[in-house]
């Protein structure tokens, strides 16, 4: 119960900011007026649609690559997966999206917009997800393994029956480290044409109408809290049983 | 032998003395400009120096990478003396004064010039390069709209190229505003941006055709034809690099924003052959007190300007390169004395 006033008095605390700017401050502010809330919808939506298609390609890509190279046959894949991925991350999201364009450009395809942010995204959300998938296979208990070949599974049975269950929760909670991180690094989107969360985070700055920027920070953060919250749950509730048991 | 050498020394003295009495005056005046954080105030705080030392001023320091209320917290505070600004920024952001559609460059510039010398500044020469937002479109956009997918209708009154707000207004107007056009952010919401054109101008550019990016961005998809339709600053080289067409502000609707000179009062006044060199300087730029303004006059001096600032955005050269080339061409100021 604990875990959950933490989040709910954050969240109130976020909402409480948006409501208060977006309902009751009627005036202009500087060189802009306060979003209407169906801007602010349309804009988490758009924020959404980045991070979700962004996220379902980073998660194909990263939770099977993940496991791959947690396999014994391919184990000498595993540096240069985790050292190109971790690459990914150490960059900063805004030179990851900033250096997107440029090859967009160079390929031919459209470079503003929506479709290099997202690619944008998907590099930088592949770390926790590939790191976290290889170190939830990797240590299940070699003894567990050792069992399962003994009763005569073969190695799909191993991986589907035996690892996977085990290393579950360590791999959503990569997913969920990844999506938190993307709903944020996806407000610099917009300095590529992409629109989201940060058009107000921005705009407000560059008129210097801090309210705006205040309406566009709450709505991302209370995002970033509720997708967190959310990933959390669906962790739990995948986690087997057993474990929990264990692990209280 | 000793007195010879004593004599010597004493002629080289008096030698030396005598050629530069006039410079001895000068160099006792300790000339501080400042300028601002991009290409076209680097610029311009090298031109102020070479001008000053090419009319014998010595002490002349140059302190530029300023933000915009830098310089001007500078001036007062006295720890600049000299710098060059735009009309429309001291009139409505340092002066408070009410900056409207419709205004007129010299307008501008004198009641300006009037107020500020109660701050104790002496206003000096103007250009009429009127570095502000404009609406810019591709080459291509401008010969041909009709080509263009976003484009059903052009409406009789675009003489073609498309290069005036009322015919880019006009075909807004006939499309249902789908042309897309990309922006900056800023444009995009400031009251005075955007929302002030199609106010002006009387279209609207519906949201789905409407991108909002970065400056950098915006430019950058302009230059790749991935929109016809953008946002620039109206000096900007890259205008001149890719061909884009600006759309003249005919009615005005932003206030002048035209490069010019201001001095604190104490320098001229120990000083007046400062006022002299500096508007010699600023005379080679087209526009100046008192001319009436025409789009033609103001076309004439931004491409002076965007190619002046092009010497270092595209070509390379360090900002007192630019300003030093620049002047070598201009009779006004005389770089070799």
């Amino acid at each position: 119960m604990r875990r959950y006033i933490a989040f709910v008095v954050l969240l109130g605390l976020l909402l409480g900011v948006l409501v208060w700017v977006t309902s009751f401050v009627t005036e202009a502010q500087g060189l802009m007026n306060p979003l209407a809330w169906e801007e602010i919808y349309d804009l988490t939506i758009e924020h959404i649609q980045m991070v979700v298609v962004a996220e379902a390609i980073a998660i194909a890509i990263g939770v099977p690559l993940g496991i791959l190279i947690a396999l014994p046959q391919f184990r000498a894949l595993s540096p240069p997966v985790l050292g190109f991925a971790g690459v990914g991350q150490s960059v900063p999201s805004l030179a990851v999206i900033a250096i997107m364009s440029p090859i967009f450009a160079l390929l031919s395809l459209n470079s503003t917009g929506y479709w290099p942010v997202v690619v944008a995204l998907i590099i930088y959300g592949l770390m926790p997800i590939i790191r976290n998938a290889f170190a939830g296979m990797s240590n299940v208990d070699p003894a567990l393994i050792e069992a399962g070949r003994g009763m005569g599974m073969t190695q799909g049975q191993i991986i589907r029956q035996v690892q996977i269950p085990i290393a579950i929760s360590v791999i959503v909670a990569g997913i969920r480290t990844s999506t938190t991180l993307n709903v944020g690094a996806a407000t610099l989107g917009v300095l590529n044409g992409a629109g989201g969360l940060g058009e107000p985070i921005l705009s407000g700055m560059a008129t210097s109408t801090y309210l705006v920027t205040l309406q566009g920070g709450a709505a991302a953060a209370a995002l970033a809290v509720i997708v967190d919250r959310l990933i959390g749950g669906v962790e739990s509730w995948l986690t087997p049983k057993g474990l929990l048991v264990a692990q209280s | 032998m000793k007195r010879v050498c004593v004599g010597v020394v004493a002629l080289a003295l008096l030698f030396v003395l005598g050629s530069t009495s006039l410079q001895a005056q000068q160099d006792d005046v300790d000339i501080n400009v400042v300028a601002k954080n991009f290409t076209e105030e680097f610029i311009m705080g090298q031109l102020q120096k070479l001008a000053l030392q090419a009319a014998g001023f010595s002490n002349v320091s140059v302190t530029d990478g300023l933000s915009s209320t830098a310089l001007r917290d500078a001036m007062e505070s006295g720890d600049g003396n000299l710098a060059m600004d735009y009309t429309g920024t001291t009139f409505g952001t340092h002066l408070g004064l009410e900056l409207k559609p419709g205004l007129s460059p010299d307008f501008v510039y004198q009641k300006m010039a009037q107020v500020d010398l109660a701050n104790g500044f002496v206003t000096l020469d103007r250009s009429e390069g009127h570095n502000t937002f404009a609406m810019a479109a591709t080459a291509n956009f401008a010969q041909n709209p009709g080509d263009f997918d976003s484009v059903n209708t052009v409406p009789d009154e675009v003489e073609l190229p498309v290069d005036t707000m009322p015919e880019l207004a006009a075909l807004y107007n006939a499309n249902d505003g789908s042309i897309p056009a990309i922006i900056d952010l800023e444009f995009a919401e400031r009251d005075d941006g955007l929302k002030l054109l199609q106010r002006v101008y009387e279209f609207e550019i519906s949201d789905d055709a409407l991108t909002k990016a970065s400056v950098g961005k915006s430019l950058q998809a302009l230059a790749n034809n991935e929109f016809p339709v953008g946002m620039v600053f109206a000096t900007d080289p890259a205008i001149a690099e890719n061909n884009f067409t600006t759309m003249a502000d005919t009615s005005r609707a932003f206030p002048p924003f035209d490069q010019y000179a201001y001095a604190s009062s104490e320098l001229i006044a120990e000083a007046p052959g400062v006022a002299t060199a500096i508007n010699n300087m600023i005379s080679c730029f087209p526009g100046g007190i008192g001319e009436d303004w025409s789009i033609e006059l103001r076309n004439e001096s931004q491409t002076v300007w965007r190619n002046l600032n092009a010497q270092v955005a595209v070509e390379d050269k360090s900002p007192e390169e630019a300003a030093r080339s620049f002047l070598e061409d201009c009779d006004a100021v005389d770089l070799s004395s």
